[in-house]
This record gives structure tokens, sequence and C-alpha cells, in this order.
């Protein structure tokens, strides 16, 4: 038993640690904090993409707003997808937009430029970016699953296809709780 | 067989091909050895990870290890209680965080330390509040650090103070002034102090093993301190900070400039040191004696102090404009300030004035940085001094707001007698400030003269610990504004968590680097936070007797410079400084977190006089 444990240290680190180790023998295997990856949907396939976070202005180097988000400007870099958006039921434009986990928020980034590029400002704590397919004026829409003619939401929804998404970094945070150690030995999962 | 503590596991470590994040195989058979019990045993855990936990709570007669990881240390009287924790108690756990299954039998190795153990509270002088003095050149004064009473909300603490007060003296003295301070050591650790911020004489700067011997039970120093620069300083020991900082052995200096004008028109001026202190029913959780515990975090207190109280109050006038000297003194924690929603005019940090005077809606601040902002209370009412942040929750893996009110500023409906809603609602530009600064413009795109790498490597600590902190490696926040598994952080020492400076050209570490400077240099130097590490978190980098620049920050140029001595460098961020590399001596460069610094967290350079 001692052996299966001492085991279980060891290997549940030879997990996480990727090849090529550092001066102190680890590399974890681990997001990037500073971008998250744009996967395609089924509807956008051999698009990619990337979405660069990067510290908003500052006097005092962490941007925070009064409670304690810390606010980033979000950078966006797509390629791969057609270059005219029409194919998705008569879109005009590629725009970029953070959500919560929950969808119950949605924040219109901006749209994609030409050169596949976008920008806008995400102060949440755990949030995803899409880009989607969306007819030339976007109008404030409602939440997804909000029972039809319910009041738009204050902010403006996408209403297009999806076509890349990739969650935040802050989202892969784990849980102690779901810990082999605190369920008797027995995985939850 | 031989249990081996392990922290970062090697290369040759076993993975499974294709297993990386499923159900390893090894698991299985965990499972079938521990499925009859409710849950792992602590005794199993303590065993496997070769953890002597109690068995190492041994002599209680040695003074506390007082080196800063390999300077000389002086003795002092021990303290310690007995038992099978060694004197340790576990902290208190946040609401909503329990405590990780196990850690009840776990604490740090060696034994506890607990300043006062053994003297009759009751018996100490009860400690009185800060009292500013105001010095004129050539003057002298006595600082003597003791311990004494303090009672907060209804709780009596031995704590430490300058001259029993909290916090020490709030010395006033101009800009060029030279003052002699006298400092008599009646606490029962070795000590010194350190000016921070200020570009003194070497000899003077109080860096234990580096420019002075510790100063024992009952000895004394004479610090001759110059203040060349405008600006709000503090002082505190550069001995076991961890402890002595944190129990109240710090204040606050103003050095005042012969310009009237130098800061905007104010009706009050009122100067704040935040700290944090760690506490439970029993009082304040104890520290370790031979090795800082709390080293992976640094200890985020619990009972929150402006100026030694819990309450903070000051009364103002409709439409006052208060002028707040901001310091964080906290062993650890950074705070996000409001003001009750009061519109704030950032004017100052560290060593200077900012080139532009900026509105901001709040103040992040670090371990050591300072801030110099005027508020207008511009309608009547009670606004809240408040910290507010993000905190994490391991257990759950999700955030929750945090709100700690510090204090409150109640606004009477009588309005001000002089009204400065003009010029605070002006924002100046300091060309003085930019005319200071033109002259270190010409280094600006120099290439990198020295690049630090913030890393950390961790060893030895209980496997169970181990296993937990591999769950916290998919995602660490740039800064952390709480402490998510205090009990984890709790028992790992410094002799486990070693922090680390490492020069990227030649790979010395810590005390092994030496940079040389020549008086007058102007240095760029690089800070990248390792964010593959065990588990990097931000760091305040500061560095003694100088002052920089922080031209860029993940290579986006600062628009709006300032002279300051400390910056926090969040994980995975990479800033470039500029050394002003002007007063001779060989100086520390560390991280401000007490525990880190306690950990191996410091350097050297030297800067050799002009010939
Ligand atoms: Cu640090």
């Amino acid at each position: 038993m001692k052996a299966d444990l001492l085991t279980m240290g060891t290997a549940l680190m030879a997990a996480v640690v990727a090849t090529g180790p550092g001066r102190n023998g680890s590399r974890l295997l681990r997001p990037a904090i500073d971008s998250i990856s744009l996967e395609p949907t089924s509807d956008a396939r051999g698009a990619s993409g990337v979405a660069v976070l990067t510290r908003s202005p500052s006097p005092f180097g962490m941007s925070l707003t009064p409670d304690g988000h810390l606010r980033y400007d979000v950078h966006l870099h797509v390629s791969g997808l057609p270059a005219d958006p029409r194919v998705y039921d008569g879109a005009t434009a590629y725009v970029a937009w953070a959500t919560v986990p929950d969808l119950s928020l949605a924040r219109r980034l901006g749209p994609v430029a030409a050169d596949g590029s976008s920008s806008g400002e995400v102060d949440w704590n755990k949030f995803i970016v899409l880009v989607t397919a969306e007819k030339t004026s976007v109008q404030p829409g409602t939440k997804p699953g909000a029972k039809p003619g319910a009041k738009p939401a204050a902010e403006p929804h996408w209403s297009g296809t999806i076509l890349l998404k990739g969650v935040s970094p802050s989202t892969w945070m784990q849980r102690y709780g779901s810990h082999i150690l605190n369920n008797g030995g027995n995985p939850q999962w | 067989m031989a249990a081996t503590p392990s922290g970062n596991a090697g290369a040759g470590a076993r993975v499974t091909p294709g297993r990386r994040f499923g159900l390893p195989t090894w698991m299985s058979g965990f499972v079938r050895g521990v499925r009859s019990h409710a849950m792992v045993t602590a005794a199993v855990i303590v065993a496997v990870a070769g953890w002597t936990g109690a068995a190492t709570a041994a002599s209680q007669t040695a003074p506390p290890d007082t080196s800063h990881g390999g300077m000389a240390g002086m003795a002092g009287m021990a303290m310690g209680n007995a038992g099978p924790s060694g004197g340790h108690r576990m902290p208190p756990m946040p609401a909503d965080i329990p405590m990780m299954p196990g850690m009840e039998s776990l604490h740090p190795q060696g034994p506890a330390y607990v300043p006062g153990a053994g003297t009759d509270v009751a018996s100490l002088p009860a400690g009185v509040a800060s009292t500013p003095v105001e010095m004129k050149d050539g003057d002298t004064l006595n600082l003597d650090a003791r311990l004494i009473r303090r009672t907060i909300k209804g709780a009596t603490y031995a704590m430490y103070a300058f001259n029993g007060q909290y916090p020490g003296p709030l010395i006033r003295v101009h800009e060029n002034a030279t003052i002699y301070v006298r400092f008599t050591n009646h606490i029962d650790l070795p000590s010194s102090i350190h000016w921070h911020g200020v570009r003194l004489a070497n000899k003077f700067d109080g860096s234990v093993g580096l420019t002075q011997d510790a100063v024992p039970p009952g000895g004394t120093f004479v610090y001759q301190v110059h203040f060349p620069d405008a600006g709000l300083y503090w002082y505190h020991p550069h001995v076991r900070e961890d402890i002595e900082q944190n129990l109240g052995l710090f204040g606050n200096v103003v050095v005042t400039s012969p310009d009237p004008h130098y800061y905007n028109p104010a009706n009050a001026e009122a100067v704040l040191i935040l700290d944090d202190l760690l506490v439970d029913t029993q009082g304040i959780i104890p520290y370790g004696r031979d090795a800082a515990d709390f080293t992976i975090m640094g200890r985020f207190g619990n009972l929150f102090l402006v100026n030694g109280e819990p309450n903070y109050h000051l009364a103002v006038h409709r439409g006052d404009v208060v002028r707040f000297f901001l310091t964080d003194a906290s062993n650890a924690r950074s705070y996000n300030l409001n003001f009750g929603g009061a519109p704030i005019k950032l004017v100052a940090t560290d060593l200077s004035r900012y080139e532009h005077e900026q509105m901001v809606s709040n103040i992040v601040i670090s371990p050591a940085q300072r801030y110099t902002a005027e508020v207008r209370f511009g309608t009547p009412g009670t606004f809240a001094l408040t910290n507010r942040v993000q905190a994490v929750n391991n257990y759950a893996g999700e955030y929750f707001p945090e709100v700690d009110t510090l204090g409150t500023i109640t606004v009477s409906a009588d309005p001000t007698t002089a009204d400065h809603a003009h010029e605070f609602t002006t924002l100046r530009a300091n060309t003085a400030v930019t005319s200071d600064i033109d002259r270190y413009r010409k280094y600006f795109d120099k290439p990198v003269d020295h690049e630090l790498a913030l890393t950390v490597n961790i060893q030895g600590l209980p496997n169970s610990i181990v296993s937990f902190m591999i769950v916290d490696t998919m995602y660490f926040s740039p800064v952390e504004w709480n402490d998510g598994m205090p009990d984890m952080n709790w028992v790992s020492t410094a002799k486990e968590v070693h922090w680390i400076m490492r020069d990227v050209a030649t790979g010395k570490e810590d005390m092994d680097i030496n940079w040389h400077f020549t008086q007058g240099d102007v240095a760029k130097i690089r800070i990248r936070n390792d964010a593959k590490s065990m588990h990097p978190m931000g760091h305040p980098i500061h560095f003694h007797g100088q002052r920089f620049l922080v031209l860029a920050r993940d290579g986006v140029p600062n628009p709006n410079l300032a002279w300051q001595d400390t910056e926090l460098i969040p994980v995975g961020s990479a800033e470039d400084i500029l050394l002003d590399a002007s007063n001779p001596g060989t100086w520390m460069a560390h991280c401000h977190i007490a525990e880190h610094l306690e950990a191996g967290m410091h350097m050297m350079f030297t800067v050799d006089p002009a010939p």
C-alpha cells in the first residue's frame, strides 16, 4: 500500500510533467495563460485562430475593475474562414464575441477585419471567445434558449452561426473537490 | 522501500503512454488499497511522503534562523511550545474552502515560534497609535523595538512595536535632510532597520549579512539616513520580515519637497499603512522557528489593519480633498483599494510623482509599494475603504467576490472650508519629473543588459499536498489576491520551497548573482516570471538603494513614467526596467513577499563608485 501511494505521487506528477525538463526537471503541461486557441466548429472546418490576452493599460501594471476583475485586451487573429461570409445563411460579416460559461452575458468584441484581426476588452473571471457569421447590423439578441418573444438582452448577443470557439485560460482552473483524496479513493468521474 | 520526498518529478518519471490525463494504471492499485476506508488516512500520507512531521518538534532551545538562507544570524532568545505539532496551529480555513483530507495531522517541519511566548502578555506595555515626528537635518531619533500588548477586536496579542507605537513613528523630514536613528533592539530576535526606497549610504541600508551584522537583542545601531528624493518611504527590519514586520515593526517616512506646489492643494493628509495579521481564536498563528512557513504563497492574514486598527476612520467635510499616502506592509497580500466610489487622482508612487496625473477608480497596491493619491469626497455620507478582489476557491475551482472593509470615511453635510474642486479636476503634467526622466530616454531602446527569470523549486512536501498542487497546475492567476489553499500553504516552509531569481545569461541563482555596475550606469533589466514552474505567483521585486523606471510591461511601453523601487511582476509576464545605478555599494534585490525572501528569493548587485 505504501508502494502504491508512493507510486501515486510519482505517477500523478509524471502525468502532468511534459517532456523537455527545465532546470528543475519540470516543464508542466499547462495551457498558456495569455492566449486562447480558437478551435473551429463543424461549420468551419479548416478555420483556426488565436485570441491573445494582454493586460489592459493601467498605471498599476495590473488593470482591475473596482470589484477586482482583471481587465484584458483581447486580440484575435483568425484564418481559414470563407472569404465570403454569405455562405453562412446570407451573413455579411464575421464578428468576435466574448461570453461567460453559462452564456448569460455576451459582449461584442468587434468585427473581424479582412486581415483576420479583431479586438476588444473582457473583464470576466472565466469566459469563452467566439467568432460567428452575422448579418451586417447586429441587433441586440436574446439569450440562447430564451422563450420566443423574450425581451432582448441589454447587451448585443450573437445570432449567427458559431464558427470558432475557445475558453479563457482561467476556465482550466481545476477543483480540489474532485481530487481522489476527497472522494475516499473512489474517483468521481 | 525508502520513502522519497518528491516535489518535482524528474525527466525519468514514467508516463503511461496515452493515459496522461485519464485514469492511469497505478490508480487501480491505489483504489484497491484504500477502498474500505472512508478517506485516505493522514498517517499513510505522512509515512509515504517521508514527512517526519511531529518527530521534528525536538529542541526548543535554539534561536530562530535569521539567516535569509545563508547569511550569518545572531542569537536571540528561544521561544516555542513543545508538543506533537511542534507548537504549530493550522490557520483557520476560509468559509467555503474545506480543509483537504489528511491535513489535520500535517504541520510545518520544525518547531513553531511565538514571539513573547512565556511572557505574561498582561505585563507588556500597551501599544499606542503612531505619532508623527518632524525631524530637521541633523536630528536624532531613538527607535526602540520591543514587545507590546495590543487588544484588537477584543482579543489580546503580544506584538512588536517601535517606541511602543503601531505603526512606528511617522517620520516627516525635508528632502536632502540627513537624520540619525539610534536603533535599540529589545525584541527577542536579532533585527535591523531597512529604509525602503531611500537612496542612502550603503552601510546604513540595514541589509543584514550584506551591509551590517544583525543587531542582537539588547544591541544598538545608529543609522545615518539621507533623503535625496521627496516621496513616501517606509522602514522595517531586514531580518525574518515574515515575523518582525508582520508583528508591527514598520513605519512611514514622508519626505517633503521644498516646492510648496509639489502636490495639489488638499484639505487633509492621511498616511495609511495596510497590513493583515493571521489569527485564530487562540491568537496569532505561530511562525516557523527555523524556517519561514507559508512559503508557497506567503502568509495571507484574516485580520485587516489600517495603521494597526481594524476599523480605520476618517471624518471630513463635503467637498474635502484628502491626500492619501498609501503603503502595503503586508507579507504577501496585494490589494485593490476603493474609496467608496469617490474619484481618485493618482499623483505619485515610490520615489517620485508621475509624469502625468491621472484619474483612477481604484488602486492596486502590492507588498512594499507606495502610492500617493488625492481623493475628493463631494457628497455627504459614509464612504467605505475596501479591498475588493475576485478571490479563488481552489476547492470549487471557482472565483468568488471578496470584499474586505478596511475602514470608513464619513463626510459631513457641512461644506469644506476651502473648495479645491477645480484643482482636483485639473490633471497636471509634472514637467520636473519629465525633464529628469528626459536624461534617461537615450537608454530606453538599449539592449537588455541582464535578464532575470523568477521561478521556484519545490522538493519534499508530503505527496498529498503535491498531488493537490498538481490539480492547481492547469491555471494560475497572474496575481493571487487571496490564499485559496491555506492549509497546504501553511505546511510549506523554506526548507521545501526554494524561490529563485535566476540570471538567464549565467544560470546563477539568488545570492550567487552579483551584477556589477559603475556609478552612473543605466542598465536595462528584463524580469520574466516563469509561468511554467510548479507553482508560479506574482512577485513584487524590490531593488535596494536605487531607483528605476518601468519601461515596458509585456512589451507595451509604459506611457506614464515615475521612479519606483518595487514592481509587481505577474505570472507569465516580462517587464523591462531601467535601473539608475546611482548609489555605490553592494545591494540586495529581492521579492518583497516576506516568505519568498526567506525561501531564497534574493540576489546581489554592486555599484562601484565612479572613477
Ligand atoms: Cu515572491
